[in-house]
């Protein structure tokens, strides 16, 4: 057999993938990161300092072009703005299949950062009962580790990156190593009295984010534009660019390719193991194959997936991790669609001052220690508030003067909470290869089967309900409410190829290396059994970092 | 929503049917896209009008001052799909006239204080919500040329620098500032602009 060419190949740039480069860079290892997008530097992010006056449509958008790129699926995609737009994957150029019945976007990021460059930055960690939900209601399958596997996990990722928040002491909410918090707004800090007053078991806080509130390894503090997904020079929130692959830069070990495609992993004809990846090039769709020791699929859960159901051989019909029997199954979203919004002219003696770049939190309160709600598993808040600027204009009665005059002045408090919770991992829910549909690089196009469930439905309910109540005791006015389940797709799709003990019931052992492809790890989401109801990146980014140093034990030792 | 991007770009469509709301169309929005066509000389007089009566120059600039008719252009031409396009033009010719017969005279010629009185009174009647079949277009109308004017200036520089607090670089969030008599609002909201009133705000 050929020498590889590297010791790791990593495919993907986003979160996991720069995590996963920087990490066996600083082990010594000759690693190589294949992204599928173009390249995007850090610093050049040529919207970043833009003011509206700077833009075609100020701002606002080209509605009629956002619809053609993105269809139906626009409204739904959080952040995406005339500012951003270039970071998003337009449906219309990669398309994928969903089968009649379902309700899911897929949202894509394909530059280098991938999604990274773009996320909503919200880290806070799995709580220790996520790590237990499936055992202890049958849906889904057991993890094969527990909170206490990955708490020095979690601690070293939150201290590389820099996380900013509030400590609570909630074993539901496990505190990280946090950077001072941002603040609540005046009325955030009315709502948490009247909240905690009402429920002694509620709370309400700040976010935990990946935007620093002092300067932290050679990057620079938040200077509350909001601007973050359009990049940040500053440097002021975690992505790969600001963050891992600088670090894996400087040992000298990283090798990076941009505008390729993996879309197949190759076979050793003798051993029958993995030996290398196959690539198509985005640019003019030349072939190449690239050969290493180890590979992270690190591609984004659906995405990585699909890699894995793409690498058929006669030994492996059913791709890599297809003799599971799970391999695309028990895919995840988190549903959301309950929401409440409210209006105040108290406090009006005050103003926040900048965009705060994270949401206040409400964590989950409900199926903590019993299960009087009617659903299954749970759900949190997140909110946000501002004094309603120039652009309450277009829906404020008045012409003239004291019009004008009015708007450039702040006016009420805004307040709205959204839900974030988990649903029931089903094996219906799942992703498969369309052969009859290829995309343009000649690549099988993904076909996604997703619904949520009446436990979902049954959630939002509770959630829209305690939210209003919430509201009303805290004397907001209420402007508007939903109950419903939006469609999935909200940029936190997990599942896919889960972790397991058992190798019939999982495509990953408990380090995220493929049951039947040793020297295969998969470190994204497509990895949770379950979906927790809190935003998974900071867990993606422990999973890798752990995952790495077991894998490097297997490199030194020569077992891979 | 105002806390989240959600649903503001299904409505941004619409244009014209902001407050009034229409089904959407998604499919619409493949149609060819031809750029329309440039505002008539009648029509581009009477907008600036309109818009100036709207956000006047007062110890500010005014809506004239900062341009707000380019905007205004721009978005029919660059930004509706051809229906609404022709919704709105017709809806400004309802303008034109029903200004006329309310005045006695045709909008262009009529005092600042008749034209405000004019459109002071539309402004009335959208906020009343009392749909009227025969007033829709005309209201319509009037409700994407307020939108238009208010994005329009206050996305200006000349209009954001006269009128706002404009800073590019906040610096760290503070929670609880102090607002006073100078105090404006900021340049940027969190959440942009939004498609469409929240339901119950007035």
């Amino acid at each position: 057999m050929s020498e590889p060419d590297f010791d790791v190949i990593v495919i993907g740039s986003g979160v996991t993938g720069g995590w996963a480069a920087k990490e066996f860079c600083e082990k010594g290892f000759k690693t190589l990161v294949i992204e599928r997008g173009p390249n995007v530097e850090h610093g050049k992010y040529p919207t970043e300092n833009a003011a509206p006056w700077n833009m075609p449509f100020r701002g606002v958008g080209d509605s009629l072009k956002t619809a053609r790129d993105f269809g139906a699926a626009a409204p739904y995609i959080s952040g995406l703005t005339e500012y951003a737009d270039q970071f998003y994957v337009k449906d219309a150029e990669e398309p994928y299949q969903l089968e009649p019945g379902s309700q899911f976007h897929w949202v894509r990021g394909y530059q280098l950062g991938g999604k990274s460059l773009i996320w909503g930055r919200h880290v806070p960690r799995f709580a220790p009962m996520d790590f237990e939900a499936n055992a202890a209601d049958g849906h889904g399958s057991a993890w094969p580790i527990r909170y206490s596997d990955l708490e020095k996990w979690y601690d070293y990722v939150e201290d590389f990156i820099g996380v900013s928040g509030q400590a609570e002491g909630l074993p539901h909410y496990p505190d990280g190593k946090y950077l001072p918090p941002f603040e609540l707004s005046a009325i955030e800090k009315h709502l948490k009295r009247s909240v905690e007053a009402a429920h002694p078991d509620r709370r309400l806080t700040i976010g935990r984010t990946a935007n620093l509130t002092r300067a932290h390894r050679g990057r620079s503090p938040c200077m509350s534009r909001l601007h973050c997904q359009r990049g940040c020079s500053l440097g002021a929130y975690f992505s790969s660019q600001s963050s891992t692959l600088p670090a894996a830069r400087a040992t000298g070990n990283l090798t990076v390719i941009t505008d390729t495609i993996v879309d197949s992993f190759g076979f050793d004809a003798v051993t029958k193991q993995v030996s290398s990846v196959k690539t198509i090039s985005a640019l003019d769709l030349s072939r190449k194959e690239y050969r290493a020791r180890l590979f992270f699929v690190c591609a984004s859960s659906f995405n990585s997936v699909h890699l894995l159901l793409n690498s058929r051989a006669e030994h492996r019909p059913g791709g890599i991790g297809g003799r599971s029997g799970v391999l695309g199954r028990y895919i995840m979203d988190h549903v959301m669609g309950a929401y409440v919004e409210g209006i105040s002219d108290q406090l009006q003696d005050v103003a926040t001052n900048g965009n705060r770049p994270t949401p206040f939190v409400v964590p989950r309160f409900q199926n903590l220690t019993s299960s009087a709600a009617d659903f299954k598993r749970g759900y949190f808040f997140w909110g946000a508030s501002y004094r309603l600027g120039w652009s309450r204009g277009i829906f404020t009665r008045g012409v003239g003067k004291s019009f004008k005059d009015g708007l450039s002045k702040p006016g009420p408090w805004i307040v709205g909470m959204n839900t974030c919770g988990e649903m029931l991992p089903r094996r219906e829910n799942f992703l498969s290869l369309d052969e009859r549909k290829l995309d343009r690089h000649g690549i099988p196009q993904l076909r996604i089967s997703f619904r949520f469930s009446d436990n979902e439905a049954r959630m939002m309910q509770d959630a829209s309900r305690e939210a209003q109540a919430m509201f009303k005791a805290a004397g907001l006015r209420i402007l508007g409410s939903g109950s419903g389940v939006d469609p999935g797709g909200r940029l936190h799709e997990m599942g896919g190829a889960r972790m397991g003990a058992d190798p019939t019931q999982s495509v990953l052992n408990e380090f995220n290396q493929c049951h039947d492809a040793p020297n295969v790890f998969v470190t994204d989401g497509a990895s949770l059994p379950s979906g927790s109801c809190y935003n998974p990146t900071l867990t993606y980014m422990a999973l890798t970092a752990r995952a790495a140093e077991y894998a490097t034990t297997l490199l030194r030792q020569r077992t891979l | 929503m105002l806390t989240t991007r959600r649903r503001l770009l299904s409505t941004a469509l619409l244009g014209a049917a902001i407050v009034h709301g229409l089904p959407i169309d998604m499919a619409a929005a493949d149609e060819l896209q031809s750029e329309g066509a440039p505002l008539s000389q009648t029509d581009r007089a009477l907008l600036i009008v309109v818009a100036e009566t709207l956000i006047p120059r007062t110890a500010t600039p005014g809506a004239t001052d900062v341009g707000v008719i380019d905007f205004i252009e721009f978005i029919l031409r660059r930004g509706m799909q051809p229906a609404v396009r022709l919704a709105f033009q017709r809806g400004l010719q309802m303008f034109a006239t029903d200004a006329s017969k309310v005045i006695g005279k045709s909008f262009g010629e009529a005092s600042a204080q008749q034209r405000f009185e004019y459109v002071d009174g539309l402004d009335a009647e959208l906020f009343a919500a009392r749909a009227d079949a025969g007033r829709k277009p005309l209201l319509d109308c009037f409700a994407t040329v307020k939108r238009l004017a208010v994005i329009g200036y206050f996305t200006s520089e000349r209009g954001a620098k006269g009128t706002l607090d404009v800073q590019l670089f906040p610096g760290p969030f503070q929670g609880s500032k102090p607002v006073d008599a100078h105090s404006r609002s900021f340049y940027e909201d969190s959440f942009g602009v939004p498609a469409e009133r929240p339901v119950g705000y007035l």
